[in-house]
């Protein structure tokens, strides 16, 4: 059994794609590379490929992940040029490592997100005012949020300690830039919109449009990089 | 080019539904560097995006014009509802995929027409495109607006919007007009037109004033300009095999309607079904040889990374050489690549075919015996039998299929209540036959889908002078299908009557009705073909306002003598054949399937050297 773990970026050519969507091109770029990809048994047979996180539509990324089951070894590098030749626009594979040991899924171990988020300043607001909210932010030990869960049923949790990270970069041409570091992946999990959607309907200091662009820095498990060397 | 509005367009876009529609970035997508001698055509597909891309026609278009040096050719589409109403609040023009640049810049935008009810939808693109809807509006900057496809063979209710039709298929006239234009830049658009109309399926509407008789029938078609040809010959490929077929198509990202590959393994058909326009207006049957259709197939796999090959035509399983090209596709099946038939004819071989090609799962199988009694089925000479149809859906009972779909229409000339009561029969005995299939594979999910049509009377059709059913009528025969057809194993679909009536008016319309359809436009009419945004009621008054009663077109019947709208245009078939089928169509008497004795519909003739190859039949 060898497993090739991928790390790819996605840019904005294809930040609209849906996570559906891109899987479905991702297979159909590894028939182009003519990859010998192991398919799973059964009467609908699909190639083995397995997904760090999904992509929300209209994200960038420069810190994707995903597994791919080879039927036979072969070398990252040639892999990597392989898929490179023939990703599309906006797609591009950084990084390749074979393994050789089976390994826990990374679904299953990323836990957190580092991210960088480019979100529009109401007028009159203040670089001061902004680090001011953030400061209350982090002060807080109870952040509680509503949302949805998949069963369509209402759930409040506390968020507070999802939050590792929230700084204020820079402010530019009435952009806010902001550092997050946030929990991610099975077990805790915290989309940055929802963040900043709280902040802004209890401190207007954001604008609600145009939507605020995300941007995938690196993906973590318990605060360390994958590594892919 | 700045384009002022792309900024505005990254920060709308998240808001509308599929973003992904309006961004193009596709694998194999072309890019050029546009100068100012670069001839820009703007292929426009009057429809939303996963349908517009999943038409082989725009496929190959795109890429033949892509082909020339001088040309660039770009893609564009109607926008959803939403994305619509985002960009007329914010002011963004329609524009292309490609270079995000408006229609308004392009030297030609060619429409695309594969359904009357598409009409709205090009009236809609031109206004968010900033161009002038009536063409005698349109200025020396403004672009050409050009069309073609299986309804340019009867254009006239477009006759006011368009500046030039192509009428047949359009690979060698494009190239030719993109030459005419090429080689007389500058010369004002009136002269053009002119230049243009020498080309032969080359069909300029504003060349030609229509009169009419009180009463509504054409009186005389006169020509406005000197040398407008009295007949506009219709244009075909004589050898497929030597015309240009994309070796790398679009990969598009959103999954489309047909998200695989196209094989296009014939063009044309010669069953001869007598309602059937594409049987007619597509002759002679043209084939591609298999050594192309291999090699086609292994470079679009290479150039695509699909793993589905779909062999498309009217009818796939007369294609001659099938064996031996599915065979050969069978070699990639270690790659999981799967061919699919869309069409299958109601006999064993093609059970045989399907059980061969789905080895896994067995889908639903669709059939098409288009009518409940075989006295209508040789009315519109469709050449099955009941005990055909019972056979085959044995034979596919037996090899494990358990939901099988029947095609049938509604309203056919000569039809009666007994028809319809034969529908439902038939749907009942092929159940029936299911419950005594004895086999090991058989299916324990068991799925009887009736599907009704209602027909819509075609031009260069034997049924072109014939009224089509009122919407009480084709309401009444639905609803009896409805009580009749109780079985829990069986359900029922049924196509939009007011829709129905509707694309029959403008299938045979002339040139008066061109005002009803700028009214509806008017009123906000678009996408008719979808159920939830159809407006029957406000299409009807828009009749009322013009003045115009549709029953007129679609339920009245035409004299065989009279001047039909589209008699301007010359399909192959000779009228004289038409009316022979007719007359044997009310006789209830069959025609020969072309391949075993030819009835002479005027193909070879129309063609000069065309001889209609006996390929002999499987």
């Amino acid at each position: 059994m060898t497993l090739a773990r991928i790390k790819y970026a996605k840019g904005n050519e294809i930040k609209y794609i849906s996570h559906l969507d891109f899987q479905r091109s991702f297979h159909r770029l590894l028939n182009r590379a003519g990859i010998d990809v192991a398919f799973s048994q059964g009467f609908n047979p699909h190639l083995k490929v397995s997904y760090a996180m999904a992509m929300p539509v209209g994200m960038t990324s420069e810190g994707e992940y995903l597994d791919v089951e080879l039927v036979a070894p072969m070398d990252g590098e040639k892999l990597k040029a392989l898929l490179n030749e023939q990703s599309p626009k906006g797609l591009e594979i950084l990084a390749v490592k074979i393994l050789e040991e089976p390994v826990k899924s990374l679904a299953s171990v990323i836990t957190e997100g580092i991210l960088k988020v480019e979100v529009p300043v109401e007028d009159h607001v203040t670089e001061n005012k902004i680090r001011e909210v953030i400061r209350e932010i982090l002060k807080k030990d109870t952040l509680e949020l509503t949302r949805k869960n998949k069963k369509g049923k209402l759930v409040t949790k506390n968020i507070r300690s999802y939050i590792k990270k929230l700084e204020l970069d820079r402010i530019s041409s009435n952009k806010a830039h902001l550092d997050m570091v946030l929990s991610m992946g099975s077990i805790d999990n915290l989309n940055p919109q929802l963040l900043l959607d709280y902040i802004i309907r209890e401190y207007k200091i954001f604008k609600e449009f145009p939507k605020a662009k995300i941007h995938r820095v690196d993906m973590l498990v318990d605060g360390n990089e994958i590594d892919l060397k | 080019m700045k384009k002022e509005f792309l900024d505005k367009l990254d920060d709308l876009l998240p808001l509308v539904e599929s973003p992904g529609r309006y961004v193009g970035n596709e694998l194999n997508v072309v890019e050029k560097d546009i100068t100012a001698d670069t001839i820009r055509f703007a292929f426009a597909f009057p429809d939303i995006y996963e349908v517009g891309m999943s038409h082989l026609g725009m496929k190959i278009l795109y890429h033949l014009l892509n082909e020339q040096e001088a040309v660039y050719c770009e893609r564009t589409f109607a926008p959803w509802i939403d994305m619509e109403k985002v960009m007329r609040e914010n002011d963004i023009p329609l524009y292309t995929l490609e270079s995000k640049d408006k229609l308004s810049n392009f030297d030609f935008v060619g429409f695309t027409l594969q359904y009357e009810m598409s009409f709205s939808n090009i009236l809609n693109m031109l206004d968010l495109g900033q161009i002038p809807i009536y063409s005698k509006d349109r200025g020396e900057e403004d672009p050409f607006i050009i069309v073609g496809g299986p309804c340019a063979f009867n254009t006239e209710p477009l006759a006011d919007f368009v500046d030039i039709v192509v009428v047949g298929e359009a690979e060698e006239v494009l190239l030719e007009l993109i030459d005419v234009y090429k080689r007389n830049k500058g010369t004002s658009r009136k002269d053009l037109l002119k230049k243009f109309m020498a080309l032969k399926g080359v069909y300029i509407p504003s060349f030609y004033d229509v009169e009419y008789r009180n009463e509504g029938e054409i009186l005389q078609v006169k020509s406005l300009v000197e040398g407008a040809p009295e007949k506009i010959q219709k244009r075909y490929i004589e050898d497929l095999d030597k015309v240009s077929f994309p070796d790398k198509i679009i990969l598009p990202y959103i999954q489309t309607v047909h998200d695989r590959i196209m094989l296009e393994v014939f063009r044309g058909c010669t069953r001869g079904c007598r309602f059937c326009q594409a049987g007619m207006i597509y002759r002679p049957m043209r084939e591609k040889s298999p050594e192309r259709l291999k090699e086609d197939a292994r470079k679009l796999l290479e150039a695509t990374g699909y793993d589905e090959i779909s062999l498309s035509s009217l009818s796939t399983t007369d294609y001659s050489k099938l064996p031996e090209l599915i065979n050969h596709l069978k070699e990639y099946e270690e790659k999981k690549v799967s061919v699919s038939l869309p069409s299958l004819r109601i006999d064993t071989f093609s059970i045989g075919l399907a059980d061969e090609l789905q080895k896994v799962r067995k889908s639903g199988l669709t059939f098409a015996p288009e009518a409940g009694t075989q006295r209508l089925r040789d009315v519109i000479n469709k050449g099955v039998t009941e005990e055909d149809l019972l056979t085959t859906v044995s034979e596919a009972f037996e090899a494990g299929w358990g939901h099988v779909k029947l095609y049938f229409m509604i309203g056919l000339p000569t039809e009666t209540m007994e028809d319809i009561e034969g529908i439902a029969d038939l749907a009942e005995k092929v159940l029936d036959r299911y419950y005594k299939t004895e086999s090991p594979k058989k299916n324990r999910n068991v799925k009887i889908v009736v599907s009704t049509s209602s027909f819509v009377p075609k031009v260069f059709t034997p049924f072109q002078w014939e009224g089509q059913n009122s919407i009480e009528e084709i309401i009444e025969k639905q609803n009896y299908l409805k009580s009749r057809l109780k079985n829990r194993k069986i359900s029922y679909n049924w196509h939009e009557p007011g829709l129905s009536v509707l694309e029959g008016v403008f299938a045979r319309g002339d040139r008066r009705i061109g005002k009803v359809l700028y009214t509806a436009w008017k009123k906000g009419c678009k996408f008719d073909d979808t159920r939830e945004i159809f407006k029957y009621d406000v299409w009807m008054e828009a009749f009322e306002e013009c003045g115009i009663n549709p029953e007129d077109y679609a339920q009245a019947k035409r004299r065989e003598d009279e001047i039909l709208p589209w008699d301007i245009i010359d399909a192959g078939v000779s009228k004289a054949f038409l009316r022979k089928e007719k007359k044997k169509a009310f006789e209830e008497t069959t025609t020969e399937y072309c391949r075993n004795d030819c009835s002479n519909c005027g193909i070879t003739s129309f063609s000069g050297r065309w001889v209609c190859n006996d390929l002999g039949s499987n």
